[in-house]
């Protein structure tokens, strides 16, 4: 490919690029550097105390069990929230794409999360299943008496049918302020549900590049639905998911803070502590500046690998044309 | 040793105030917030000296911001701080003593000592309490009464609050018995109130601690009940620090009683005038049948050092404003904290304000009931806000069946002290 001159001359391109660079150097860069720097001090806080402990913040890190607790949860985390994303949403924008009625209504509905700040989105699910006063809580808590309706009919035949009682004894009592596993499932669970929209609004527009002809073809070949979508569609959507990957992989490790800040403050015991609400504890109410330091340097460098391996394998299966 | 006081001498290099006027910031929002904007207003009108009452959202902005403003050196003239966090602003070497701004006339010892000795550092006043108060028990006397239990004679040791929350619940009058945030100030209370200390050299008030004490009977008591109170669904946990959800908890009936703060009497008067129940309050409940006395809680008023002398006076005039008898009963009754005055408790007795409220009464009765022990005074501990979370965070894994209660004492002891060594 030959380099292409768009700007006649270079200051022009340079000052075009300014801005640009300045706004990463001064927000993204020196602190980046400042930030390894202090992960090798000690820092007090209004102290003005500093002082200088080579890789001991490291070391504290390394045989830290609730720091190595906290890495293997974020990762399970971003696991269940990428996979569950990814998934829900293929699903989705493929029922959008072969409905025929109403495309526009579900398709302004998939995306609509979307548009919610997700501290405020935190708020929401926080009050809706609140485990003493959420609204939801109470239609998925035992007693359900309206499912009394359901044995209603067997009772006119004379039957006994008991649907309630084995339903109700198997009811889970909400209550994700005590117990670890059902925090980490609500907060993966609206992790979830916020950033379908944005997947859907890309898989959208990519489901409907695909040629017409194709899906006709597959049609009269006989091919099902589900191999369609799965043997079809989504490798010519490669490129598209592979982008998606990486996005809800950044969003899983860094956008996901105000739901656990609102909802759980890494809590029960430590059971949605993922490392960016972590790092964020250390710093800013702890004012443990070193220690937070190192782990915005370990966390920075798991997203990079992560990201190398992501490009590297997409390179591999992407398929982007020709 | 004096030399901690000096215009712009020391490390720390020089210090600015961030504005003109007097500035204070603080984290009273709400009535609470109100009624102390009117305070500044009154001083305003009384001395004619400026000063802006400024909100910080929460005792934790209120110190993670003056704690970056020592660290700058644009700082402003009184931070409210929470006691919990009151080592980490004495440790920075870089405020104020107010016995120093004080006037001599100032009759320091009309303070009530049970409130002033937590304040004291070093045979000096370090900082100006305000907004004082204990932890008191609430209860709901009609919820009492439809379960036939006397709510004359409300539980006043944690085994009674399980039988009385076993009666309540059995009765099917609510649905558990009682409930309070998840925050260690009850823990420390539950220690002080059995005369046990929850750090070693005396809580932090006699050198550095090094330990959590958490090997002795009042800790396993505590944590047994605690633990089978949740087994049994008596108690209602609204989550860590949930103070609101707490509150409304117990406003809505979902539990009979609540241990929060002195300063919601004024709030729970009116919400449970709202709510169509009668309320009560009590003295806290105990682990034993031992009652020692409560800690204290709430904030005090920090001023940096390094300020220049003719604003020293006018922030001398507005602390001793504050202290004012006047002003402490405004503030007692505006909000429920109690005054920190004797002289405001005499005029408030004599005014027969306590026999009209007797729910003002209580903590203050709390209080002064309280014996002179080392446990009474709060934890001064430099790692308080980590300290707390561990404290906070293994509760929840001990009263929810994780762990038990011997494997997660001992995991609270060696997690805290992880981080006082």
């Amino acid at each position: 490919m030959a380099t292409r001159e768009v700007f006649e001359s270079r200051w022009q391109a340079a000052a075009l690029l300014l801005p640009t660079v300045l706004v990463s150097v001064v927000f993204l860069y020196v602190p980046a550097v400042r930030a390894f720097e202090l992960s090798l001090f000690e820092v007090g806080f209004g102290t003005g105390e500093v002082d200088f402990v080579g890789l001991e913040n490291y070391r504290a890190l390394l045989t830290s069990s609730e720091y190595h607790l906290s890495v293997l949860l974020t990762v399970l985390f971003a696991v269940a929230v990428v996979v569950g994303v990814m998934s829900f949403s293929l699903l989705v924008s493929f029922l959008i794409h072969e409905v025929e009625v109403g495309k526009g209504l579900y398709l302004v509905s998939a995306i609509w999360p979307y548009a919610l700040p997700p501290a405020v989105a935190g708020f929401v699910f926080f009050f809706l299943l609140h485990p003493d006063l959420g609204v939801l809580t109470r239609a998925i808590e035992p007693p359900y008496p309206a499912l009394g309706l359901l044995e209603r009919p067997f009772e006119a035949l004379g039957v006994d049918v008991d649907v309630t009682g084995p339903l109700e004894a198997v009811g889970p009592d909400v209550d994700w302020f005590s117990s670890g596993p059902q925090a980490f499932a609500l907060v993966t669970v609206v992790a979830i549900w916020k950033q379908v929209g944005y997947n859907v609004i890309f898989m959208s527009a990519s489901m409907n590049n695909i040629p017409g002809s194709l899906t006709e073809t597959a049609r009269l070949d006989g091919v099902g639905r589900l191999e369609r979508l799965l043997r079809i569609y989504v490798p010519i959507m490669s490129p598209t998911l592979a982008f998606l990957a990486i996005m809800n992989t950044i969003y899983a490790f860094f956008g996901t803070f105000a739901f656990i800040d609102v909802m759980t403050d890494g809590g029960p015991a430590g059971a949605t502590n993922i490392l960016i609400f972590d790092l964020y504890r250390d710093a800013l109410q702890n004012f443990e500046f070193g220690t937070a330091s190192a782990k915005s340097v370990v966390l920075f460098l798991v997203v990079g690998v992560l990201m190398y391996v992501q490009f590297r394998v997409t390179e591999e299966y992407a398929y982007y044309g020709g | 040793m004096a030399g901690c006081v000096g215009g712009g001498g020391g490390g720390g290099g020089s210090v600015e105030a961030v504005n003109d006027e007097l500035t204070l910031w603080h984290a009273m929002g709400g009535g609470n917030g109100e009624t102390l904007n009117a305070l500044g207003d009154q001083f305003q009108e009384e001395t004619g000296i400026p000063i802006n009452m400024e909100y910080q959202d929460s005792y934790e902005s209120v110190l993670t911001n003056f704690l970056g403003a020592l660290e700058s050196g644009d700082v402003p003239d009184f931070a409210q701080i929470d006691s919990l966090f009151a080592k980490q602003v004495l440790d920075t070497g870089r405020v104020e003593p107010v016995e120093e701004l004080l006037s001599e006339e100032f009759p320091v010892d009309d303070f009530l000592p049970n409130v002033t000795s937590f304040f004291t550092v070093n045979d000096t006043l370090q900082s100006l309490p305000f907004n004082n108060s204990n932890a008191i028990m609430y209860y709901n006397r009609t919820a009492f009464e439809e379960a036939g239990l006397d709510p004359d004679s409300p539980p006043e040791t944690l085994a009674e609050v399980r039988s009385a929350s076993e009666t309540l619940v059995e009765s099917g009058v609510v649905d558990t018995g009682i409930t309070w945030p998840n925050h260690v100030w009850f823990v420390e209370h539950w220690y002080s109130t059995a005369g046990q200390l929850l750090f070693d050299a005396e809580n932090g008030h006699g050198g550095n601690p090094s330990t959590l004490l958490t090997d002795n009977e009042t800790a396993r008591g505590l944590y047994e009940w605690w633990r089978g109170m949740a087994d049994g669904g008596l108690f209602l946990n609204p989550g860590i620090e949930a103070w609101q959800e707490a509150t409304s908890a117990f406003m809505q009936q979902k539990a009979a009683m609540l241990l929060t703060s002195t300063a919601f009497v004024a709030g729970a008067r009116s919400g449970a005038e709202k709510n169509g129940f009668e309320v009560d309050n009590a003295f806290y409940p105990t682990v034993g049948e031992d009652r020692v006395g409560p800690v204290i809680g709430g904030a005090s008023f920090f001023v940096p050092s390094g300020l220049p002398d003719d604003r020293r006076e006018d922030i001398g005039a507005f602390l001793e404003f504050m202290a004012s008898p006047d002003v402490q009963k405004q503030w007692h009754k505006g909000t429920g904290y109690y005054p920190i005055r004797q002289t405001a408790v005499d005029e408030l007795s004599s005014e027969g304000w306590f026999e009209e409220n007797p729910m003002f009464r209580t903590a203050l009765d709390q209080l002064q009931a309280s014996a002179d022990d080392p446990a009474t005074k709060r934890m001064l501990v430099e790692p308080a806000r980590q300290s707390q979370q561990y404290v906070q965070n293994t509760s929840v894994e001990v009263f929810n069946g994780d762990t038990s209660v011997e494997n997660g004492l001992s995991k609270m002891k060696s997690r805290v002290e992880g981080e006082l060594s």
